[in-house]
C-alpha cells in the first residue's frame, strides 16, 4: 500500500510532464498546413515562413520537446527514488 | 541534469567508441585515396566498386565479432549500447534508404509538399520518445508483439500482434531491397537480382551470427557513414553554388534567383484540389512544381493527414522498438532518444537544402532548351538510366527532360562536376543505410517469429540454444523472403513505406498508447482494438489499390490510418469497458513498467524462472 502511495504522485507528475512537452511539438506540425496557408506571403531569414516553420522550427521543436522531457523526468526520477543510473 | 549527463552512462565501453572512429577514419581515408586515383586516371569502375564495397565488408566484419550463443544477447543486444551508438543504429532503422535516398528526391520534386514526410518522422520520433520507448525498455521485451501480448497476459493477442505486425515490417524489407536494387544496380550497370542477392546474403550472414548486437552495431556504422556524407557533400556544394558552407540555414539567400529560374522554366502553381495526396512516382519524371509553392501536390488536409499517418508509424515501428529495448536502462534509453532526435533533426533540416541546391545547380546548369550537345553528366545518367529526354531531338525543352526521384542524391555532385569519388559516397552511403535497414527489418521478422509465434507456448527464458538456432534460421528466412518478393513486386518504395507506415499506425500505435497510459484496458479490448485497426488499415489500402473501386471516404491508402486508427482506439476503449475490469496482476504489472528504476521486467521474470528451476532439482 505504502508503495502504491509513492507511486501517484510519480504517475502524476510524469503525466503532466508528457502532455507538456508533446504540446509544442504537436501543436507546431498538426498546424503547420493551415499556418503556412494564412503566413502564405511572410518570410523570415529570407524564406517564406511556413517552410521555414517546416523544416526548422519542427527540428527545433522536437528537440527541444524530447531533451527538456529527458532532464525533467530524470528529475522527478531522483526526487522519488525511481532513478536506477549511477 | 545537465547536457553533459547525456553522455554519462556508467554502460559506455570506451572500446565500441574507439572502434567506431577507426571506422570512420578508414572511410574517410578511403575517398581521399580514391581522389588521389582518381586524379593519377585509375578507373572509375574500380573506384565504385571499392566505395560501395567498403559498408558492405564493415557489415560482414561485425556480423563476425558481434557473434553471440547466447538468446538474451542474440535477442537484446545485451542491454549494453551506449545512448549515442544506439541512437545511430536507431536512425538508420528507421530511416533507412528511404530517408537518406527517397526523401532527397521527393524534396527536389515537390519542395514544400514534401514536408509532410520528415514533419511526421520527427513527430513520430518524439511520440516514440516520451510514449513508448522508456516503457519498452523497463517492460524488456525483445519485441513489439511480446510487448503487448505479455503485459495483457494473453498467448493469442500476442500471437494475432505478430501476424499483423508481420507485414509492416515485411513491406519495409521489400522497399529497402528494392531502393538499393534501383539506386546501385543502375549506377554500377548490375542487374537488380544482383545487388538484391549480394546485399541479402550479407545482412542474412550479419543478423544470423550477431542479431540484435550486429543490427545495433551495423546500423551504428551506416549511420556514421551516411551522416559523414550528408555533412560534406552538402557544404562542398553550398560552397560552389552560394559561397556559404552552411547551406542548410543560408539557401532562403538565393529564394529570388530560384523563383526567377522556376518561372523561366514555365512550372506550375496550381493549387491541388481537396484531399488530393500526389507522392512523387519512382518513374523518371519532370520539375514541374516551384520548390516554395504550397500545396500543389497536397492539399492542407492531406499535408497533415500524411504527416500523422508517418508520424503514428514510425512511433510504432518494430524494429525501432527493439532497439529502445537495447539500452543500458531506462535513462539510457531517453538519453538515446534525445541523441536520436537530434541527428534526426539535423538529416531532415539538410535534406531540403541538398533538394534546394540540385534544384538550383540543375537550373542553371541546364538551360531552357537543351541542345543536342547536353551536359556529359546529363548524357551519362540517361546512359545509365537515372534520366531520359530526346537525343534525337534539336533542343529539347527543360520540362521534357525526365528525373528519376531515386537517383537526386546523384544529381548535385554530377550537375556541378564534383570529383567522381565524392559521387560515389552517394552510393556507399544508400549501400549501407539499406544494408542497416534490411538487417533491423530482418531481425525485428525473425525476433517475432520466434519468441511470438515459434516459441509462444515456452516459459519465459527456457530453451535459450533452440531460440538462438530458430532465431538465426528465421533470420535467414526472413531475409530470403523480403529479397524474393522485392524481384517479384513493382510497387514504389515510397509507397511501400507509406502502407507500412499506415498499417503499424493503426494496429500498433493506439494499442501501445492505451496499454501504457490506460490501465482500464484489458486484453478484450486489446485484441478488438488491435483487429479492428489492423483489418480495417488493410481493406483501405487493397480498396486504393483496385482503381475501379472508390477509395474510402475519398481518402487514400496511403492515409489508411488515419480512420483506422481512431477505429482501433474506440474499440478498444468500448470493449475494456463492456468486459471485466484487468486482473490485479496485470495492473501490478504496468506499475511495475510505469517506473523508472529496476531490472527489466522480463530479465527479471527469466533469472526467477532459472533459480526456480535450480530450486526443483
Amino acid at each position: 500500500m505504502a508503495e502504491i502511495i509513492r507511486r501517484k504522485p510519480y504517475w502524476r507528475q510524469t503525466k503532466l510532464l508528457m502532455l507538456t512537452s508533446l504540446a509544442l511539438p504537436l501543436a507546431l506540425i498538426t498546424g503547420l498546413a493551415f499556418l503556412s496557408e494564412r503566413l502564405g506571403g511572410l518570410t523570415l531569414a529570407m524564406m517564406p515562413i511556413g517552410f521555414l516553420l517546416g523544416v526548422h522550427g519542427v527540428a527545433a521543436a522536437a528537440i527541444f520537446a524530447v531533451a527538456r522531457f529527458a532532464i525533467v523526468q530524470e528529475r522527478i526520477d531522483r526526487w522519488h527514488g525511481a532513478n536506477d543510473d549511477a | 541534469m545537465a547536457i553533459s549527463s547525456l553522455t554519462a552512462s556508467p554502460t559506455i565501453r570506451s572500446s565500441q567508441g574507439a572502434y567506431f572512429a577507426v571506422l570512420a577514419s578508414c572511410f574517410a581515408s578511403l575517398v581521399l585515396l580514391a581522389l588521389v586515383f582518381d586524379q593519377l586516371g585509375a578507373s572509375s569502375n574500380q573506384m565504385m566498386l571499392a566505395m560501395v564495397a567498403f559498408p558492405l565488408a564493415a557489415c560482414v566484419l561485425i556480423g563476425v565479432i558481434s557473434f553471440s550463443s547466447s538468446s538474451h544477447v542474440w535477442l537484446t543486444g545485451g542491454r549494453v549500447a551506449p545512448p549515442a551508438l544506439g541512437a545511430a543504429s536507431a536512425l538508420a532503422t528507421c530511416l533507412g534508404s528511404t530517408g537518406f535516398v527517397v526523401l532527397p528526391g521527393a524534396f527536389f520534386f515537390l519542395g514544400f509538399d514534401a514536408l509532410p514526410f520528415t514533419c511526421g518522422i520527427l513527430l513520430g520520433l518524439v511520440l516514440h520518445t516520451i510514449l513508448i520507448a522508456p516503457y519498452a525498455r523497463k517492460d524488456g521485451s525483445a519485441t513489439l508483439a511480446g510487448f503487448i501480448g505479455q503485459r495483457f497476459e494473453s498467448r493469442t493477442l500476442r500471437l494475432v500482434a505478430a501476424g499483423a505486425l508481420t507485414l509492416p515490417c515485411l513491406l519495409l524489407l521489400i522497399g529497402e531491397f528494392k531502393l538499393a536494387a534501383f539506386l546501385l544496380g543502375h549506377a554500377m550497370q548490375q542487374p537488380g537480382p544482383v545487388i538484391v542477392a549480394v546485399l541479402a546474403a550479407i545482412a542474412a550472414f550479419a543478423v544470423a551470427l550477431g542479431g540484435m548486437r550486429a543490427v545495433m552495431w551495423s546500423g551504428a556504422a551506416a549511420a556514421i557513414i551516411a551522416l559523414m556524407v550528408l555533412a560534406i557533400l552538402p557544404s562542398l556544394s553550398g560552397l560552389l553554388t552560394i559561397n556559404i558552407p552552411v547551406p542548410q540555414i543560408a539557401y532562403g539567400l538565393v529564394k529570388t534567383e530560384i523563383a526567377r529560374l522556376e518561372t523561366m522554366a514555365g512550372m506550375d502553381t496550381h493549387r491541388a484540389a481537396s484531399i488530393v495526396l500526389t507522392l512523387p512516382s519512382s518513374a523518371p519524371q519532370a520539375l514541374v512544381k516551384p520548390f516554395f509553392q504550397p500545396f500543389v501536390a497536397n492539399d492542407p488536409w492531406s499535408f497533415t493527414l500524411l504527416t500523422l499517418t508517418i508520424a503514428m508509424g514510425v512511433a510504432s515501428m518494430p524494429a525501432l522498438f527493439a532497439q529502445a529495448g537495447a539500452s543500458a536502462s531506462v535513462g539510457s534509453s531517453r538519453r538515446m532518444s534525445v541523441w536520436l532526435i537530434a541527428m534526426a533533426g539535423a538529416v531532415t533540416v539538410t535534406l531540403p537544402a541538398v533538394a534546394f541546391l540540385t534544384r538550383l545547380a540543375l537550373l542553371h546548369a541546364l538551360p531552357i532548351a537543351i541542345p543536342v550537345a547536353a551536359p556529359g553528366w546529363l548524357a551519362e545518367l540517361a546512359k545509365l538510366g537515372l534520366a531520359d529526354f530526346d537525343t534525337e531531338a534539336a533542343t529539347v525543352p527543360l520540362s521534357a527532360v525526365h528525373f528519376t526521384r531515386d537517383s537526386t542524391n546523384l544529381l548535385l555532385p554530377l550537375a556541378l562536376g564534383l570529383p567522381r569519388p565524392l559521387v560515389d559516397t552517394v552510393l556507399a552511403s544508400a549501400a549501407a543505410v539499406a544494408l542497416a535497414a534490411i538487417a533491423a527489418e530482418a531481425m525485428a521478422l525473425a525476433a517475432m517469429w520466434v519468441q511470438d509465434v515459434a516459441m509462444v507456448f515456452a516459459a519465459p527464458g527456457s530453451a535459450g540454444t533452440l531460440r538462438v538456432l530458430a532465431g538465426r534460421l528465421l533470420a535467414i528466412a526472413a531475409v530470403c523472403v523480403g529479397a524474393a518478393l522485392s524481384l517479384r513486386t513493382r510497387a514504389d518504395p515510397l509507397t511501400l513505406f507509406t502502407w507500412a507506415m499506415a498499417l503499424s499506425g493503426s494496429s500498433a500505435f493506439v494499442l501501445l498508447v492505451l496499454s501504457v497510459w490506460w490501465k482500464r484496458i484489458n486484453q478484450h479490448g486489446a485484441t478488438a482494438g488491435l483487429l479492428a485497426g489492423s483489418l480495417a488499415a488493410l481493406a483501405q489500402i487493397v480498396i486504393s489499390l483496385n482503381g475501379a473501386v472508390p477509395q474510402l471516404f475519398g481518402v487514400s491508402g496511403a492515409l489508411a490510418s488515419i480512420l483506422a486508427a481512431p477505429l482501433a482506439a474506440a474499440v478498444a476503449i468500448a470493449t475494456s469497458l463492456l468486459t471485466p475490469p484487468p486482473c490485479p496482476a496485470q495492473i501490478e504489472l504496468l506499475r511495475d513498467i510505469r517506473m523508472g528504476s529496476g531490472e527489466t521486467v522480463r530479465d527479471r521474470e527469466a533469472r526467477l524462472a532459472q533459480l526456480h528451476k535450480l530450486d526443483a532439482r
